[in-house]
């Protein structure tokens, strides 16, 4: 125990940084790349559906040139993505804003949206999976993996249409929809999210809840956690001292993996509950042929998954060397 | 036979979703009314003798249109199913024999696809093709693709090293007659559960991408579709809200125990682990 050298593994995870890291930018340019081309597929000229029917070509034209869209496809894309380094995301042709302002501002809904859903989901999965693995095969557990089987099957916009049509169409308890905005009024804020967080949340929680139990079993069969029951330790200290902080490496794994599919599954909630986040901005701007709001946007959102991806990944490796030395 | 049916999993999700193709395929030749006939005389009624799931704001019989729906459900699940297993153990079959080149850029490919967020590529890519439900099959299978070629490349690795395939080697078979009749006959099991699992994601891919207005068109039926139209109507009729998504649920529920039944089934290796 008196070698001080570095751990036999940091060159094996410095390796593995560098690789993943490699990965993690030529994506994130494979990325933009899919999405810059596939903007420029959609049928319809964003000029011509600004100025309208009524148009002349010379007016289309100038407004083309103005945009930049009679440049060459690898001028344009390589134009936006130094734009991009440089912070720069450019005007929507729409709103006539700056689509950095717009993103902020979306992301003030979407964001703290998806943190409730991701809080929700954890405050209900986990204490559910603990209590469903250790009451295995008894009717608790059978509950939790019936409650699992069915929030798998509910699809988070019925979920959505459903607490609508109990809170705020029956009950009166909260709106149907919409958002105040937080300088307006912050509780009416977040009450207008709750019930959007808690449809997005409740599949997760589902997935979560059958993955606590899962790995909390798979760990009360190992043999330390027979050690410590037969050193005749406490059964609550085995299992939240011993058992459940292994068995939470792989929950939080799926969880970080989970946020990115929360943004994106945004998209549909917003559109449920009339918020107006980055999934109705996308939506909206995608109809409208806003071109550079929704490549900007989708960028945003696909990068913010890739980003955390790499980021679980990491922890992964850090948390279980195997992964590292494969 | 007889141990699948042992299997309570197996047995709920084949009753559940034998009921949902069942109402489908009744659906091909009889419904109590024509599901898309409009009537204005009886819109937004609630259940009743004449209709069983009351109707719609345009007087549609709701049932009918479940039962229609129920056909688009299961196509959708069908063919985007046939899409990514197709395309995916094509790929899968490629990269897990060649495991240099190929294997690296259809997996770094795969992975590109895979980490893309699929409900957003779904929404650009009906928008780009615009809506309608062949698009957003298409749109489910393409995302379908890089699940079924990992799965296929990640059975068949253990597959090629097996004493057996030597043996067929050394006998003289070609690789692709290796492939084709020792390989992939060994693989099918996995891949059987896996389509079963996505056939019912799809279900609720479709539904998603109709209330958006980007699936199944009017004045066709499709349940995410009927949702969308009961959002305005939730306050007088209720039940418009409720029966479209009951059925999707069911449906989702039913395939999700098939494939979990299936899965127990035929690798007894899991419910081990799971006790």
């Amino acid at each position: 125990m008196d070698w001080k050298g570095p751990p036999p593994c940091a060159s094996g995870m410095t390796t593995y940084l560098i690789k993943r890291f490699i990965v993690l930018i030529l994506t994130l340019l494979l990325v933009s790349m899919v999405i810059f081309v596939v903007m420029r597929i959609i049928p319809g000229d964003p000029a011509e559906i600004i100025l309208g029917i009524q148009a002349t070509p010379e007016a289309v034209a100038a407004l083309r040139a103005q945009l930049g869209l009679d440049r060459p496809l690898t001028i344009q894309y390589i134009g936006w993505l130094s734009e991009l380094v440089r912070g720069d995301m450019g005007q929507s042709i729409n709103y006539g804003v700056s689509i950095a302002g717009l993103v902020v501002q979306r992301l003030a809904v979407t964001g703290p949206l998806t943190l409730m859903a991701v809080l929700f989901s954890v405050v209900i999965s986990v204490p559910l999976g603990i209590y469903a693995a250790t009451h295995q095969n008894r009717p608790g557990d059978y509950g939790v993996m019936l409650f699992s089987q069915v929030g798998l099957a509910v699809p988070a916009f019925w979920a959505g249409l459903l607490l609508i049509l109990l809170f705020a169409v029956r009950l009166h308890w909260f709106a149907s929809g919409g958002f105040p905005g937080w300088s307006r009024s912050f509780w009416g804020s977040m009450k207008s999210l709750l019930l959007p967080a808690v449809a997005l949340g409740f599949i997760r929680a589902a997935v979560l809840a059958r993955l606590t139990r899962s790995s909390l079993l798979e760990v009360l069969r190992e043999d330390y956690i027979q050690t410590a029951r037969s050193k005749g330790l406490a059964e609550r200290v085995v299992i939240y001292k011993h058992a459940f902080r292994n068995a939470v490496i792989p929950v939080l794994t799926i969880l970080g993996l989970q946020i990115g599919q929360l943004m994106a599954g945004a998209i549909i909630i917003e559109q449920v509950f009339f918020l107006p986040g980055l999934g109705r901005l996308v939506y909206l701007a995608i109809n409208q042929r806003d071109l550079p709001v929704v490549q900007t946007v989708v960028l945003l959102i696909a990068s913010v998954i890739v980003i955390v991806n790499f980021l679980v990944d990491l922890m992964y490796a850090f948390l279980d060397p195997r992964i590292r030395l494969d | 036979m007889r141990r699948f049916f042992r299997n309570r999993n197996f047995l709920i999700g084949f009753i559940i979703s034998s009921i949902i193709v069942a109402g489908a395929l009744i659906s091909l030749c009889y419904t109590p009314y024509d599901p898309t006939t409009m009537d204005i005389h009886h819109r937004l009624e609630a259940p009743s003798h004449a209709h069983w799931l009351g109707t719609d704001h345009y007087g549609r019989d709701v049932l009918s249109r479940i039962m229609q729906g129920a056909v688009n459900s299961i196509i959708v699940g069908l063919v985007a199913v046939s899409i990514g297993m197709g395309f995916g153990v094509f790929l899968g079959s490629i990269a897990g024999y060649d495991r240099g080149i190929a294997d690296e850029v259809i997996m770094r490919l795969s992975d590109l696809l895979y980490g893309f967020p699929a409900v957003l590529s779904a929404i650009l890519i009906t928008a780009v093709f615009g809506p309608g439900i062949v698009i957003s099959m298409m749109a489910i299978g393409v995302f379908y693709i890089p699940i079924f070629a990992r799965l296929t490349r990640a059975s068949s690795l253990s597959v090629w090293e097996r004493d057996y395939i030597t043996a067929a080697r050394a006998a003289g078979r070609t690789d692709l007659s290796t492939l084709v009749r020792h390989v992939l006959p060994n693989i099918m099991a996995p891949l059987i559960v896996q389509g079963t699992i996505q056939f019912a994601v799809a279900i609720l891919a479709e539904a998603g991408l109709s209330y958006l207005g980007l699936g199944t068109q009017p004045p066709q039926a499709s349940w995410g579709l009927m949702l969308q139209e009961a959002q305005t109507f939730m306050g007088t009729a209720p039940g418009l809200a409720i029966f479209p998504g009951l059925a999707i649920a069911l449906a989702v529920l039913g395939f999700n125990l098939l494939g979990d039944g299936l899965r127990d089934t035929l690798d007894p290796r899991l419910i081990q682990a799971r006790r």
